[in-house]
C-alpha cells in the first residue's frame, strides 16, 4: 500500500542532503584554508585565480612527496614554466617573423635592386675543378639534414599557427609526429656533417687581412669591386663560423634535450630550449641568404656543389687567389 | 648530382642507426631507472 509518510520522509532526507553537498561543494576552498581569499568555484576550467596561480608567481617549485628515484616528478607547480610558454607564444614567434618571412623579403629587395650578380667577362666555357667528391657529399650531407632539422623544427614553433590551418588536424598530426621523430634522428647526420666540413675546410677558413679588404669592397656583391680572394672569401668564411659554431651551439643543446634532465634542471630545460631555437633561427636567417648567393642569386656558382666544377671566369673573379694557387699546383714552374 | 643522393642515403642510414641505439637501448634504460620505485607503502 502507498504509505505517503515514508515518501515524505524520504524527501525531507533528499533535500537535507542537497543543501548539505550543496554548501560543501560551494565553500571548501576557503573553508578549509581561511587565509586565502574566498574565489567562486565554476566547476571545469578553473581561471587563474580559481587555482590561486598568482601566489606561485616568481617562486620556488611547488613539490610534493615521492617515493621514485626521480625527484623531478616531485615538483607540482613552477613557475618558470609560465614564463617559457610565454616567450614561446609572444617574442618567440616574432623571431620566427624576423627570420624567416623578414629575410626573404630582404633577399627580394636585394634581388630587385642589385639583380643577380653576373660573370662580368662571361663564360670562359673551360671548368676548374672547385670541390671533390666527398667535400659535397658532406656539405649535403649537413646540408640536407639543416633543411629538414628547420622544417621540422619551425613546425614545433609555429606549425600550429602556419600548418595546421593549411593541412587539418589529421596530417598535421601525421607530418608533426614524422617531424618530432626526423628532429630527434636527423639531428645525428647533421653533428656528423659539422665536425667533417671543420676538419677538411677549417685552415681554408681562418681570417686573414685580405678579409677585412674583402668586407670593405662590399664582397664583389655591392658596387662593381671584386675583392682577392682564396679558396674561401671572408662571406663563405662567416658562413663556414656560422655553420661550426652554430653547429656545435645545436648540437650541445639538442643533445641536452634528447636527453632530457640529464646535465640540468627544469630552469635548466627550459633555458636550453630557447638558447637552442635562438641559434637556430639565426643560422636559419644566415643560410637563407647562403642558399641564395649560392643558386640564384650568382651565376656560376651551383655548379660547385652539383658538379663540383666550375667556369674559369667565375673562379678568376671570385676566388683569384685560388686559382692562382691550383694552376701553380697543376704547372710548377721549369 | 650522385653525391648529393650519397648524402640523403648517408642521412637515412645514420638516423635509423641512431633511432635503433637510443629507442633500442638508451632510452628504455633510462625510463627504468628513473620510473624505479625504491620502496613500496604509504609515505610517512
Amino acid at each position: 500500500m502507498f504509505d505517503l509518510s515514508k515518501v515524505i520522509a524520504a524527501s525531507r532526507t533528499l533535500l537535507a542532503m542537497t543543501i548539505i553537498f550543496g554548501f560543501l561543494a560551494i565553500v571548501p576552498a576557503h573553508a578549509q584554508n581561511p587565509d586565502r581569499p574566498p574565489t567562486p568555484v565554476t566547476g571545469f576550467n578553473p581561471d587563474k585565480a580559481e587555482v590561486h596561480a598568482d601566489e606561485f608567481k616568481g617562486g620556488g617549485p611547488l613539490v610534493g612527496h615521492i617515493v621514485i628515484p626521480d625527484q623531478k616528478a616531485a615538483s607540482l607547480i613552477q613557475d618558470n614554466g609560465r614564463t617559457w610558454r610565454d616567450y614561446r607564444r609572444g617574442p618567440l614567434l616574432w623571431f620566427v617573423v624576423a627570420t624567416v618571412p623578414g629575410v626573404l623579403v630582404l633577399l627580394l629587395l636585394f634581388r630587385l635592386i642589385r639583380g643577380r650578380v653576373m660573370i662580368d667577362g662571361g663564360l670562359a666555357h673551360r671548368l676548374i675543378t672547385r670541390f671533390g667528391s666527398f667535400e659535397r657529399f658532406m656539405h649535403w650531407l649537413t646540408a640536407f639534414s639543416w633543411l629538414i632539422l628547420a622544417l621540422s623544427g619551425l613546425n614545433e614553433i609555429v606549425g600550429r599557427r602556419v600548418l595546421l590551418p593549411l593541412v587539418g588536424n589529421e596530417m598535421f598530426t601525421t607530418l608533426s609526429t614524422a617531424g618530432k621523430y626526423a628532429h630527434n634522428f636527423v639531428a645525428f647526420p647533421f653533428m656528423i656533417g659539422v665536425v667533417l666540413m671543420f676538419f677538411v675546410w677549417v685552415r681554408h677558413n681562418l681570417p686573414e687581412m685580405r678579409d677585412i679588404d674583402w668586407f670593405a669592397q662590399g664582397g664583389g656583391l655591392i658596387g662593381a669591386g671584386r675583392p682577392s680572394a682564396g679558396k674561401f672569401n671572408a662571406g663563405q668564411k662567416m658562413v663556414f663560423w656560422i655553420v661550426v659554431l652554430g653547429g656545435t651551439g645545436l648540437s650541445l643543446t639538442g643533445l641536452a634535450m634528447l636527453f632530457p634532465f640529464s646535465v640540468t634542471d627544469i630552469a635548466g630545460m627550459q633555458l636550453i630550449s630557447v638558447v637552442h631555437g635562438g641559434i637556430a633561427l639565426l643560422m636559419i636567417a644566415a643560410m637563407l641568404g647562403h642558399i641564395y648567393i649560392g643558386t640564384v642569386g650568382m651565376e656560376g656558382a651551383v655548379e660547385a656543389m652539383t658538379t663540383g666544377d666550375v667556369d674559369l671566369n667565375w673562379a678568376r673573379e671570385h676566388h683569384d687567389l685560388w686559382v692562382e694557387e691550383v694552376t701553380a699546383k697543376s704547372h710548377p714552374a721549369e | 648530382m650522385k653525391m648529393m643522393l650519397l648524402a640523403l642515403v648517408a642521412i637515412a642510414g645514420i638516423s635509423v642507426v641512431a633511432n635503433v641505439v637510443l629507442e633500442g637501448f638508451a632510452v628504455p634504460a633510462v625510463v627504468a631507472f628513473a620510473t624505479k620505485a625504491t620502496r613500496v607503502g604509504v609515505p610517512e
